[in-house]
Order: C-alpha cells, then sequence, then structure tokens
C-alpha cells in the first residue's frame, strides 16, 4: 500500500506562491474578499509561512509552504465528533464536507493551522472552475488533500488498463507548478523513490515533531549538506 | 465508422474551440447530433497548449479544457521556457478570462466622455475607416498616434506594418523595458544589437545588483529553475548568490548575502568593487590584455592621450569614497571582489533592475565593466547572447505618397530627436505635447494594450491632454481609466481566446518560439485587435491594403512560421526523450534530421505541442558577443563618441543632445563607465528616500480583476488586498507610527495613504512601496515627478524624496 507524502526543499524555495495559486485553481478554493480577509478568514489550503531569525535581529527571514501534512498521527481526527475527517489507508487525511457539521474542533486541534472554514458561501459553481472538485458550502471545513481527486484519476486510468500506479503518474498540483522544483511528492512507501531517498536526507526535518503528529511532509533544511 | 464523440470533434476540426462553435450553431445534421450526444456524454477534456501573457516572461501553458470551457491552467511540459512549471501570475488567466466585467461588445461614446452604449462591430469599424481615410486624405495621417503596451512578436510587427503603410510615425510603445532589444550600456561596450543572456543556471557566483530576479525580472519561471539549478545539483557544489539591493527583497531573502545599498549609487559600488579587483590584481588579465579596450591609458591617431579604466577606478573610486557614498562597508567591497575573482564561472547582472537614477546609463556601463574583469564573456555559465529567429520575412511594405509625407513628419513624443536623440519612446512626454499641440495636434489615438492613465505619473495633464484628442479608439477587454476616456471601444479578446505568438528574446540565449490557438472560443462579442487591424487596413484600399495581404492574423502567423521550418534547424518540442535523439544525431553525426515530411505536418505539430525551439544553434563564440569597432570589449565605448560626434556634426556643439549630455564638461569620462558621485544626502522637509518595485504577483497590466493575486499579493509583509509602505521599525518609532498605521506618504508632487508596515529588511532612510495593480489602490507613481531618463526614454522612478506621518 503506497504511503503518500511530500518534500519540501527550503533552499530552493523562492517564496513565489506558485503552489498557493495553483492549489487555489486545483481545488476550486475562491477569493474571500476585502472584508473576510482582514478577518482572517482567507482560505489557503497551501499557505507560505514566513520565520524569521531572532538570534540574527530579525535580517534572515525562510520561506515554509505549508500544505496539509497529512500527519501519520493526525490530531484533528480525533477531535472530529462525525467523523468527517480520518485518515485513510495510504496515509490521506480526508475531509468529507457532508458529514461536516461545522463545530470546528479539528482546527483548533490542528497545530498547523493547515485547516479553514467556510463562514460564508463565498462561491457558486461557475465557468473556470476544476470539475473534479466539488464547491464547499458555508459551514464546513475544509483543507488540503494532497489532490485526492487526481489519486482517483490515476488510479482508474491505471485500473483500466489492468496496471500499478506509475511513479509520477499521481503528482499534486503545488508540485506540478512550482517552478525551484522545491517540492517533490511520490510514495514514501517505496523505498527507491525519490521522496523517499530525500526524506532520509541529513537536511530532513519535520514542523514540530515533538509533538508526535509523525507529519508526511517532510522539509529539508538550507546550507551545505547531502541530499 | 464507429461514430463516437471523440471522432464527431476530430472531424469539426480538432480544437475545442471550433467545436464550442459549430455545437452552437450548427443546425445540420451533425450539429443536431451533437445536442444530442451533449445530453448524455461526460465533456471531453482536452488539453490546449497556449502561452502566459501575464508577463514577458513567455511561459508555455497548457490549458484544460471540457467541451471548450477553460477549466484549468498548467505549465507545458514540453515548453523549453518553464518546463511544465509556471509562476503565481499564470492562474490569474482563469479569472481574466471569467471576469464578469469584461466589455461584452463594442462600445461608442454616448455623450460625455466615460459614457458608453454598445454598438455593432460593422459601424464601429466603419467609424474608424472613415476617419482614417478623411484624415489621410487630408494630408494628416502623421496626426495619427498608436500607443502600445508591453507585448512583442507578430502583433507588434503588424502595427507597425501598419503605422508604415498608412503613414504616421507615431508608433509609441508604453512600457519599461524591451525585451526585444539589448540594454543602451551593453551595445556602446559589446556592439551587440540582440539581448544579451545570462547563462544563469551554470554559474557558480551570481552578483546582482538590485536585479529582481527572482521576482519580477525577465521571466521569474525561467531564473528560479536557474536559481534551484544553482543551489542543488548533484554534479557541483552549492553556488554562491550575491544580492545588492537597498531592500531586502525575496530575492535578496533568498541570497546568501544581501548588501543594503544607498538608493542609485550601484555605480559607485561596482567602481568600488573593480577598484578593490584591480589593486588586489584579482581580474582576469588574460581576457582583459586580449580581449579589451580602453583598460589602459592609450594615446589615440591624433597623439592625444586617454585616461584609460583602470588609473580611472583608481583614481576617482577608492574604497573608503565609495563606501561612504554606498553605505557598504569596505571589508564587504573587498570581500565580494575575491568572491568574484575566485569563484568561477561568475556573472554579474543589473540589466533590469529598478532604473538606478539619473545616472543609469554609467551605472549600468560600471555594473557590466566587472563582467568583463571576471572574464565571463562567451563562456559556459557567463555572458551570452540570443540568437536570432529564423522566422520568413513578410511581403514589404508598399508605401504611396501619403504615407511618406506623414513618415517624414516629426514624431509626437520627441523620441530620436535633440536630448531624446538615443531613445525609440518618450510616453513620459505626452501630455505636455499633446496638450501643447507639439509639434502638431493628435487627430486621433489608439491605445493598445496600455492603461497610461492607471500609470502613468503625470496622469492628471495626461487626461487634460487626452480630452483635447478628437477621436480615441480603444483595444481594451475591460473598461479601465483609459479605455473609459474613449470614444470607441473595440475590445480585443483576452489571451487564452485567441491566435497567439510570442518570440520569446530574453532567455538563456536559445532562441524559442511559441504558438497557440485559441484555447476557448470567445466568450462575448469580441475581436482579436490583430484581425481588426487586418480588417481595417482592407477598407483603406491602395498601398495600404496591398501591405496587409492577409485575411486573418493566423495567416501572418503561418506565413512567419515557414521561416522556421525552412531554416533546416531547431525542434518543435516535444517529450525530452523524443528531442534527445534528434538532438544525437545531430551531435554525434553532425547533421539535422528532419521531423516532418512538409510545413503542413510541422504546423500542426508547433500548433498541437506548442512551440519550436533551437538549443543548439545560439552564438557563443567571444567573437559574436563582441562587435565593437575595436573587436574587443571596451571599457572606453567608440560606438558611444561616433554617436556624439554625429551629434555634433547635425546639431552643432551647442545642440539640446550634446548640452544635456554634458559634453564638454565631462570630456572622456562621458565614454568611461563614470558615475558622478551623487550629492550627500540631506533634505529636512522630505527626509526619507522612496523606493517602488514590481511584485511578483502583479500581471502586466496590475491585475485588478485578479482576486487570487489581490488576495496574497506577498509573503514578506502579511499583506492582502491593500497597498502598503514599507517602513523600518526604528524609523517608524521616531516618528510615532504603529504597524498597521495609516499613515500619508507624502512628496513634494503629492501625498497617497496606505498602510505602514513594519520590515526590517531596508535601510532605515528609505521606505518601499509597491506597485499594486488594482484601481483604487493609491499609486505610488502619484508621487513620482515626470521626469524622463535622456537615455531610456521612460520614467526616473527611483529617486523621489518623502515623508511619511499618520493619518
Amino acid at each position: 500500500m503506497a504511503l503518500w507524502g511530500m518534500v519540501i526543499d527550503l533552499d530552493r524555495c523562492t517564496g513565489c506562491q506558485a503552489c498557493v495559486m495553483a492549489c487555489k485553481a486545483e481545488n476550486n478554493v475562491p477569493a474571500v474578499g476585502q472584508k473576510e480577509a482582514e478577518r482572517g478568514r482567507i482560505i489557503s489550503w497551501m499557505q507560505v509561512l514566513t520565520e524569521t531569525d531572532e538570534e540574527h535581529h530579525s535580517e534572515k527571514m525562510r520561506f515554509i509552504p505549508r500544505p496539509c501534512l497529512q500527519c501519520d498521527d493526525p490530531p484533528c481526527t480525533k477531535v472530529c465528533p462525525v467523523y468527517a475527517t480520518y485518515r485513510n489507508p495510504e496515509g490521506i487525511i480526508a475531509q468529507i464536507y457532508n458529514r461536516c457539521i461545522g463545530c470546528r474542533f479539528c482546527m483548533a486541534a490542528c497545530p498547523y493551522n493547515a485547516k479553514y472554514f467556510n463562514w460564508y458561501t463565498y462561491q457558486k459553481e461557475k465557468p473556470g472552475q476544476n470539475p473534479d472538485v466539488s464547491v464547499r458550502e458555508k459551514g464546513v471545513v475544509e483543507k488540503c488533500t494532497f489532490c485526492h481527486h487526481r489519486l482517483q484519476k490515476a488510479r482508474e486510468r491505471a485500473h483500466a488498463e489492468k496496471r500499478e500506479i506509475e511513479p509520477g503518474e499521481y503528482n499534486t498540483a503545488c508540485a506540478q507548478a512550482c517552478p525551484a522544483q522545491a517540492i517533490i511528492f511520490g510514495d514514501l512507501a517505496d523505498p527507491g523513490s525519490e521522496v523517499s531517498k530525500l526524506a532520509r536526507s541529513p537536511r530532513a526535518f519535520k514542523l514540530q515533531e515533538e509533538l508526535g503528529t509523525k507529519p508526511k511532509v517532510i522539509y529539508l533544511t538550507e546550507g551545505e549538506g547531502g541530499g | 465508422m464507429r461514430f463516437t464523440r471523440r471522432t464527431f470533434l476530430q472531424v469539426l476540426g480538432g480544437t475545442a474551440g471550433a467545436a464550442v462553435v459549430a455545437k452552437g450553431q450548427l443546425s445540420s445534421k451533425v450539429g443536431l447530433a451533437a445536442q444530442d450526444i451533449e445530453r448524455w456524454a461526460t465533456p471531453e477534456e482536452v488539453m490546449v497548449p497556449s502561452i502566459c501573457q501575464q508577463c514577458p516572461g513567455g511561459c508555455g501553458l497548457m490549458v484544460r479544457t471540457h467541451d471548450g470551457e477553460v477549466t484549468g491552467i498548467a505549465g507545458n511540459p514540453y515548453h523549453p521556457i518553464n518546463r511544465g512549471s509556471v509562476c503565481p501570475k499564470a492562474f490569474g488567466g482563469l479569472q481574466i478570462l471569467y471576469d464578469n466585467t469584461r466589455l461584452k461588445g463594442p462600445m461608442v461614446r454616448a455623450k460625455e466622455r466615460g459614457q458608453f452604449q454598445p454598438i455593432e462591430w460593422d459601424k464601429a469599424l466603419s467609424m474608424v475607416t472613415s476617419r482614417l481615410s478623411e484624415l489621410r486624405s487630408k494630408g494628416l495621417s502623421h496626426t495619427v498616434l498608436i500607443l502600445g503596451g508591453q507585448y512583442r512578436g507578430y502583433r507588434d510587427n503588424l502595427w507597425r506594418r501598419f503605422a508604415e503603410a498608412y503613414g504616421t510615425p507615431n508608433y509609441v510603445r508604453v512600457r519599461c523595458f524591451s525585451p526585444e532589444k539589448p540594454a543602451l550600456a551593453h551595445y556602446l561596450m559589446q556592439g551587440v544589437t540582440s539581448p544579451l543572456s545570462y547563462d544563469l543556471s551554470k554559474a557558480q557566483l551570481i552578483l546582482s545588483f538590485g536585479a529582481s530576479l527572482l521576482e519580477a525580472w525577465l521571466g521569474p519561471v525561467h531564473a528560479a529553475q536557474a536559481f534551484a539549478q544553482l543551489r542543488r545539483s548533484s554534479e557541483r557544489p552549492r553556488g554562491w548568490f550575491i544580492q545588492v539591493d537597498p531592500r531586502r527583497s525575496p530575492t535578496a531573502i533568498k541570497a546568501d548575502r544581501w548588501i543594503p545599498i544607498v538608493p542609485g549609487t550601484d555605480g559607485m559600488l561596482a567602481l568600488g568593487i573593480a577598484n578593490a579587483m584591480i589593486r588586489e590584481g584579482l581580474y582576469d588579465r588574460d581576457f582583459v590584455e586580449k580581449q579589451t579596450f580602453g583598460f589602459e591609458d592609450w594615446v589615440d591617431d591624433s597623439r592625444q592621450p586617454h585616461m584609460g579604466f583602470k588609473n580611472l577606478v583608481l583614481r576617482d573610486y577608492s574604497l573608503v569614497a565609495v563606501s561612504a557614498a554606498t553605505g557598504v562597508p569596505v571589508k564587504s567591497i573587498i570581500e565580494i571582489a575575491r568572491s568574484l575573482a575566485t569563484i568561477k564561472p561568475a556573472v554579474v547582472i543589473g540589466e533590469r533592475g529598478p532604473a538606478y537614477g539619473p545616472d543609469d546609463l554609467h551605472t549600468r556601463m560600471a555594473i557590466h565593466s566587472l563582467n568583463a574583469l571576471v572574464g565571463n564573456i562567451g563562456v559556459l555559465g557567463g555572458l551570452r547572447i540570443q540568437g536570432d529567429l529564423p522566422l520568413a520575412s513578410l511581403p514589404p511594405i508598399r508605401r504611396d505618397e501619403a504615407a511618406n509625407r506623414g513618415l517624414a513628419q516629426p514624431r509626437i513624443d520627441g523620441a530620436g530627436r535633440e536630448q531624446y536623440l538615443l531613445v525609440s519612446d518618450t510616453t513620459q512626454l505626452l501630455p505636455e505635447r499633446i496638450m501643447n499641440g507639439t509639434p502638431y495636434p493628435v487627430n486621433m489615438l489608439f491605445l493598445f494594450a496600455t492603461n497610461p492613465l492607471a500609470n502613468h505619473p503625470a496622469k492628471q495633464a495626461l487626461r487634460s491632454a487626452m480630452k483635447k484628442i478628437p477621436f480615441i479608439v480603444s483595444f481594451s477587454p475591460f473598461l479601465d481609466d483609459s479605455s473609459a476616456m474613449a470614444d470607441l471601444i473595440l475590445p480585443d479578446h483576452t489571451y487564452l481566446e485567441r491566435w497567439q505568438d510570442d518570440p520569446v528574446t530574453h532567455l538563456a540565449g536559445f532562441t524559442s518560439f511559441s504558438v497557440a490557438r485559441p484555447a476557448t472560443s470567445p466568450l462575448h462579442q469580441t475581436r482579436n485587435t490583430a484581425d481588426v487591424v487586418l480588417q481595417i487596413t482592407k477598407t483603406q484600399g491602395g498601398t495600404v491594403a496591398e501591405s496587409f495581404p492577409w485575411k486573418k492574423f493566423e495567416d501572418v502567423l503561418h506565413q512567419g512560421v515557414h521561416g522556421l521550418y525552412a531554416a533546416k534547424r531547431g525542434y518543435v518540442v516535444s517529450t525530452t526523450s523524443e528531442e534527445e535523439s534528434l538532438r544525437k544525431v545531430l551531435e554525434r553525426q553532425g547533421y539535422w534530421v528532419p521531423e516532418f515530411q512538409d510545413y503542413d505536418a510541422f504546423w500542426n505539430a508547433l500548433v498541437q505541442r506548442g512551440a519550436w525551439w533551437d538549443p543548439t544553434g545560439f552564438p557563443e563564440s567571444s567573437k559574436a558577443l563582441l562587435k565593437t569597432a575595436s573587436g574587443k570589449f571596451e571599457f572606453y565605448s567608440s560606438a558611444f563618441k561616433r554617436l556624439v560626434n554625429e551629434a555634433a556634426k547635425k546639431e552643432g556643439k551647442d545642440g539640446r543632445f550634446m548640452k544635456t549630455l554634458g559634453v564638454e564638461q565631462r570630456g572622456d569620462l562621458l565614454y568611461l563607465p563614470a558615475v558622478t558621485t551623487p550629492p550627500t544626502e540631506e533634505n529636512d522637509q522630505f527626509p526619507l528616500r522612496l523606493n517602488t518595485y514590481r511584485l511578483l504577483s502583479r500581471p502586466v497590466g496590475g491585475g485588478g480583476n485578479q482576486p487570487w493575486l489581490l488576495e496574497q499579493p506577498a509573503v514578506h509583509v502579511r499583506a492582502s488586498w491593500e497597498s502598503w509602505v514599507e517602513v523600518h521599525p526604528e524609523t517608524a518609532a521616531t516618528l510615532g507610527i504603529q504597524e498597521e498605521d495609516w499613515v500619508w506618504v507624502e512628496s513634494e508632487k503629492g501625498r497617497i495613504r496606505v498602510r505602514a508596515k513594519f520590515y526590517t529588511g531596508t535601510r532605515r532612510n528609505v521606505v518601499h512601496i509597491p506597485l499594486m495593480g488594482r484601481g483604487e489602490n493609491p499609486n505610488p507613481n502619484d508621487l513620482i515627478a515626470n521626469e524622463p531618463d535622456i537615455f531610456r526614454g521612460f520614467g526616473l522612478f527611483n529617486t523621489t524624496r518623502v515623508r511619511i506621518r499618520r493619518a
């Protein structure tokens, strides 16, 4: 069974937000408008965070693209009273909009702020949207799904052709767009895949590893060193 | 034949666009059958290659369509410029296409300017053509002014052709740089007539003077890919990157070293680095001795002694003086010099940074001198030059007497004359000259792909000037500041709806030409402006019509592209492995293998895959890169000297050009990269310097209708929807300003109200305002005086002083 994961090389990331916009176009994420943005309600499944280095008088800054980290031990699923969010067998944290009652417990539980709430119906179905992804309505929580619909398509195609999914056949929109090739996506269970090789790099680290969430999005730090 | 939906669409012509038109309009049996199928069939997914038009980067797109409706955008994996990746702006294309404020068809001015009512295309076109004929018959063809924005390729070609055949010298481009031309400094020092390119991905050290490499330089995707190579590549150690910039831009954040500098002193710093390199003997002696001119002192034919670059730098640009002027410590200058000398290959860029200030040309020359000292001209990982595209030449333009008479008139913008002798366009002067009717009144104005009233530093004056023009035609797909002033709007398609071409001229050196068919049929009653131009010329008859022997824009492309096929080189892009095998034949056996039997097959493949390129055929030798009179890199520009001599002959020693340049006072220093020392910065009334910059998320045209980009414009400060000013927290503290306060930023010219954002990544006496593309957002250009630079013809946008107070 595949275990889908992602490696993000912070040495290469230029903070351009191509991943952010690619995600919005792929997953029909709307712009919420100025008023809602001022209330901190921007929905951005992939978000570029910044970190300043206090030791150097904030002179250093780094960009950290943050999708849902798809934790192997996710805090968000455990608090959901209606099983709207759960870890599927391939390691992707799924979100079932029809079950969601909008209690936002999962948002409170997520240490990475990767979950977003639809305070209003921000958009209706309209031209220009991706037909593979449903438009969410008011009152539900949404988040990055590792472009799960792309996995479904790839799997259907492979099934029809009576074969396994090939490496690279399933890729997320953010990884596909990244101009610096800082985002690598693939199967962590396959020791030969690029993503699992990079995940074993000495530069690799995980966000807030101490919480024991076991994220499957792994970062590579800047500077010299292998990998 | 088994009749499936797929075959049906293929019968209809294959393009997604064609399919939709057919569905809507055909009432034949086939059409009805299509409607029947429509009821139950899953929409068919068709991927259409296209070209991103959000910046001059020229990335190839793959547009996902379902039954002709655009449902997604991604990079074209075959395209050599971006290889499948894109920048955030690419996705804004979806929001432009489906923007519901788009004009639904042609509009005519109702009564007052700014009020419109719909009009039919035929009527609208006859309004234009009758006026054009009338002006021409009265001998006033030259009073037609065409303002064009940032675009290139055959659309530019058609407008140029129209201006010439019709008989107006006034085809004026409104843009901050011309990607198809080399910087003047490069022409003067290397004699090159096509743009230089930089082998960034193979460089081991990049020294950048304010070029926003990773944001808004020549193409952010290509630059980011090169940067990724510099950072991590399996074959070599991690590269080194130094950014000189008054502001810690995202590019500076990613640099290994950020050198904060006093704005406008980049040239001083470059010469300071040269000084250190010369004193420590760190420059490439071999290259400098054999391939440069004017390094050592020299004597000319009439036995006049001239100072060389070396002594100039040692005399006038001591490290202490440079450090005092630039604010860069002596230690840092020496360290940069040593890095340049020891890390090879090194490349110095700074070509399209912000305007460097009034001494722009010499600043660029000074920066470029470092490339000669490093000796990286024509080496791997250094400087290269764009190859030429072998496009077929179009039939010659026919001119009659009326055209010749019109073309003989001076230009309205004053470019190419007096102090603007070296400049091809000076939009900065337009408001005043149109207002005063110098040298003659404008009778008709075409606005194509530009919205000067949004960004021109003298927009009030331009607005009043435009009111004096009796007939204004805009081709904007939107009702924007400028099109609102028009008498007639003939909306263009947006880029995913039209045939497009893009000769990319500013990259790693290889030549590339993209062609795109419409990804979707037009959503509204709009027309491709290129087709409209062809239609207009038909009605003018005579030599004007003869100069345009095409029915539609596609025919123009088809004719021009034939040259690529006939050149017997290069490849239509395709998957890497297929192309590799063709290239291997060329490399191993030395001959080029044709992939296609005839031109039709070539054309079809080109339209299916999106681009043609020639990865091998670009000039690399130092001979191709050094085309000066001496055949060497010229520290002392003889080409410049020649230009000045010619001007002196033409207009005398007291002419405007000679005076503005200060030919007499500056003597030899004019032809050397000698920047003037800027005056010390003391100004109690306006103690701060204003630096405006272009965000990565800002597309050509501002992007006011692209909510995704406006909602998350940047990440280095927390910002959304509204523009802001970046202030150092310590500066803010002395002014009593808190984070997120509303402040007035005031200059001598005007004031704007924006939010203050604290940012430590700046020199303390400089504040920074991004150019945010949204109509209601305050525009920093309103603070900037309307001064044109005599070498570039564009405004000096980085010399303004401001003060800030709480609003």
